[in-house]
């Protein structure tokens, strides 16, 4: 028994653990290198990060994201997981910190004031950017108009019609936005 | 600015119509693929490859001459489950050793050092389909440690739990012999003809669609902002996430787990996701339709399975989706905002996607997570622990999901045949007292092991002080990470904070026992059912691939369940009740 066992281990080792991840390794670093290694966003030869990892912003002129657990520091992920019947008391006081201006009319998007899941959610959707319009428009003196299109140029749409939800990158929306003023 | 509300038809006030689709979809897609992956895992066991996976033969041919005549001889069930054994203990060795001398290791720079328990819980937990993680793995696991370490288990513990529903098969299916397959054959042939090609399809899928797949081990940047220096860290992240999600294993690269934007980027990922936990174990019930020539028998085993996860998925979306009573927020559903409760959840996948993972993710093996458990809803969160606590018969792990299924059936058909009078028989074979016994031990180990751990640990400070809540949310932590070893689950409730040794060696021994125990249990089962002479069927023999067999399959699977109704209800019922 002692030889099937160590020539079957030692086999499937280097099947399952050399060949099958150094085989993926090759086909998507030669068909896709970019997605390959982090989908890296690279500005002016600086790395300001990747599309798929979300960013902290707090500055008015920005539009924020998440509220993340671990204020979108990468080297970890996770979330400081709230027990549901805890999680309404906290929601309000994120609330009343973050956007304080909110009321029974016009109240925050649920999103904006939830942890995600990962701590470094790149994305929010649509009722939650545009519900930060007016602040974005006012620290940066333009006008409403101007934002609610770019917020509709940038929204991603369900994959397939279907999967997932109408949402919106929030790197990518500071990102234009930026580029856009300057010019 | 006033937004308008939502556009998008609501169904009943939790489903929208795009959510529905998903749903839909999933399901139309594991009975496309049931039949499919049934063939293929057929051709593992019997060895008739199909044509396109012919020029893989080769590596069984080398390996079986290297391993020498052993590899060619069928073996008895106690020859069969000693080599599943120390296959396991070998496995078991190297991951202790290989996670804790890490930093030592000249392939794996700048790794952490781990201490003993924690090795010994991970190993535990890899070797035994489990994938519970003790740790946040980026940062205690140096990427190639997870690769050519833990992502080995991935294939391993996935193929001895098709071993296992191999042997069972053959024992219900043979007659006037004493052998069950050769256990190196078999293993050799699962990996090669089912689980490489399937990872292998779908890790590109998930590079096209962004997770990484890289020697190096960060992507550093500066934050657009504030202008902070971080890194990412990365690896060889796609190819273990999809042995991790079709394996039934669950242990990924990141803490986040399937959470994390590198590990589960976009919609799609995360549908296939939920696609590929489901697949395994579904094409096991068209295995038993192949294996007993009868196409109703694994339809009539899907149908239960299906029935009694949909009813879960329907309690775990609606609870996902309720709005949450706080002001001024706004949690409606619509098209322009997922609302519901998005506390420890993704904005790409909403509440409807992580709902259904949760209730896959404990109803197969995987325990794997796209969202934060501890935040569900506590009626999301009872449904886990009963899909949990049914132990793997409503689809289950790989391999074990079947088993566990088959002798559920078994226990029907003597529990039926009590009832009208008549000799118990499954597949013609005799249902005695010998197999009665063994069912019961199979039946009595998981809740016997989850509910006296929890109970004695309730009673030791050390042990509670690593709750992070107090009352029934706390004892609730507790229940669920005992729940998730002992059934060889692995996800977990955040709030336990398990990197501890007395909690590290507790799980890992748990594990060790659920696992191997309900093995042991199986091998010698089938050694009995083998012995036994199949008889004619007769008018008087109870049908098993018919809708009253499949009721009858699922009370008894219902009756199952109750075992736990006390636990259940000092935990998540009483938080649902009373918030104490």
């Amino acid at each position: 028994m002692i030889r099937p066992l160590f020539v079957v281990f030692i086999g499937l080792t280097l099947l399952c653990g050399v060949v099958y991840p150094g085989a993926v390794y090759g086909l998507l670093q030669v068909a896709a290198p970019s997605a390959a290694n982090g989908s890296p966003l690279v500005i002016k030869e600086v790395p300001r990060g990747s599309l798929l990892l979300g960013q902290s912003f707090s500055d008015p002129k920005y539009f924020w994201g998440r509220i993340s657990a671990t204020g979108y520091d990468p080297t970890t992920s996770g979330s400081s997981h709230t027990p549901a019947v805890k999680q309404a008391a906290i929601i309000e006081t994120r609330a009343g910190a973050l956007y304080p201006e909110a009321t029974a009319r016009r109240p925050v998007p649920v999103d904006l004031v939830t942890e995600s899941g990962s701590g470094l959610d790149p994305h929010i959707s649509v009722n939650a950017a545009r519900y930060q319009v007016k602040r974005v428009a006012k620290a940066r003196g333009i006008p409403e108009q101007q934002l609610l299109s770019l917020i509709e140029n940038t929204t991603e749409e369900p994959q397939f019609g279907f999967l997932g939800q109408e949402r919106v990158n929030v790197l990518r929306l500071n990102l234009l936005l930026d580029a856009e003023q300057r010019l | 600015m006033d937004t308008p509300a939502a556009s998008v038809p609501n169904l009943g006030g939790f489903l929208t119509v795009t959510s529905a689709l998903e749903l839909i979809t999933l399901i139309a897609l594991v009975i496309i693929f049931y039949k499919p992956l049934g063939a293929l895992l057929y051709a593992a066991m019997s060895g008739q490859v199909p044509t396109w996976l012919k020029p893989l033969k080769f590596i069984e041919t080398a390996l079986k001459a290297v391993a020498g005549r052993a590899a060619n001889t069928e073996m008895t069930a106690r020859q069969y489950l000693k080599a599943v054994l120390g296959l396991s203990l070998l496995s078991f060795l190297v991951v202790w050793a290989g996670v804790y001398f890490q930093p030592a290791l000249p392939l794996f720079p700048g790794a952490e050092p781990l201490r003993l328990d924690t090795a010994f819980n991970l190993a535990a937990s890899y070797i035994t389909n489990t994938n519970w993680q003790a740790v946040t793995a980026e940062r205690a696991l140096h990427p190639l440690t997870q690769t050519l370490i833990l992502g080995v288990q991935h294939f391993i513990s996935a193929a001895v739990g098709l071993c296992a529903a191999f042997v069972l098969l053959r024992a219900l299916k043979r007659k006037d012999t004493k052998v069950l397959g050769n256990f190196w054959q078999d293993i050799i042939r699962s990996v090669l003809y089912l689980l490489l090609p399937l990872y292998l399809v779908y890790a590109l899928i998930l590079g096209f669609e962004g997770v990484p797949q890289t020697l190096h081990t960060e992507l550093s940047y500066t934050m657009v902002e504030d202008g902070k220096n971080v890194s990412a860290p990365l690896g060889l992240v796609a190819s273990l996430e999809a042995s991790k999600q079709l394996g039934t294993n669950g242990g990924g690269f990141y803490g986040a787990n399937a959470g994390h934007p590198f590990a589960n980027p976009t919609p799609l990922t995360n549908f296939l996701g939920l696609l590929a936990m489901l697949l395994v174990p579904a094409g096991l019930c068209h295995l038993v339709s192949l294996v007993c020539n009868n196409q109703r028998q694994g339809r009539i085993l899907l149908l239960v399975k299906m029935l009694s996860l949909l009813w879960c998925i329907g309690f775990a979306v609606y609870s996902e989706a309720l709005p949450i009573t706080a002001s001024p927020i706004d949690s409606t559903l619509g098209a322009y905002q997922s609302g519901g409760a998005m506390e420890g959840k993704e904005q790409r996948f909403g509440t409807l996607s992580s709902a259904v993972w949760a209730m896959l993710a404990t109803a197969t093996g995987t325990g794997a997570n796209n969202a934060s458990f501890e935040a569900l809803h506590p009626v999301t969160t009872t449904f886990q622990l009963i899909l949990m606590q049914v132990g793997e018969v409503i689809f289950g792990g790989s391999g074990m999901g079947i088993v566990a299924v088959l002798l559920y059936c078994l226990l029907t058909v003597f529990i039926a045949g009590l009832m009208v009078g008549r000799t118990p028989e499954f597949w013609g074979k005799k249902i005695g007292v010998a197999e009665v016994r063994l069912l019961s031990l199979y039946i009595l180990l998981p809740p016997f092991l989850t509910l006296t751990t929890t109970a004695v640990v309730l009673g030791f400070p050390v042990y509670t002080a690593q709750l992070a809540n107090m009352g029934s949310i706390g004892f609730t932590e507790l229940l669920y990470g005992v729940t998730s070893v002992a059934q060889n689950n692995g996800s977990a409730l955040g709030g336990l904070s398990a990197d501890v040794p007395v909690y590290n060696w507790l799980f890992g021994v748990l594990m060790l026992l659920s696992r191997f125990g309900t093995l042991t249990i199986v091998f010698l089962l089938s050694e009995q059912l083998l012995s036994r002479r199949p008889a004619p069927a007769t008018s008087g023999t109870l049908a098993t691939d018919d809708l009253t067999f499949a009721g009858l399959l699922l009370g008894i699977i219902i009756v199952g369940v109750l075992t736990y109704l006390p636990a259940l209800f000092l935990g998540p019922i009483a938080m649902m009740v009373g918030n104490v």
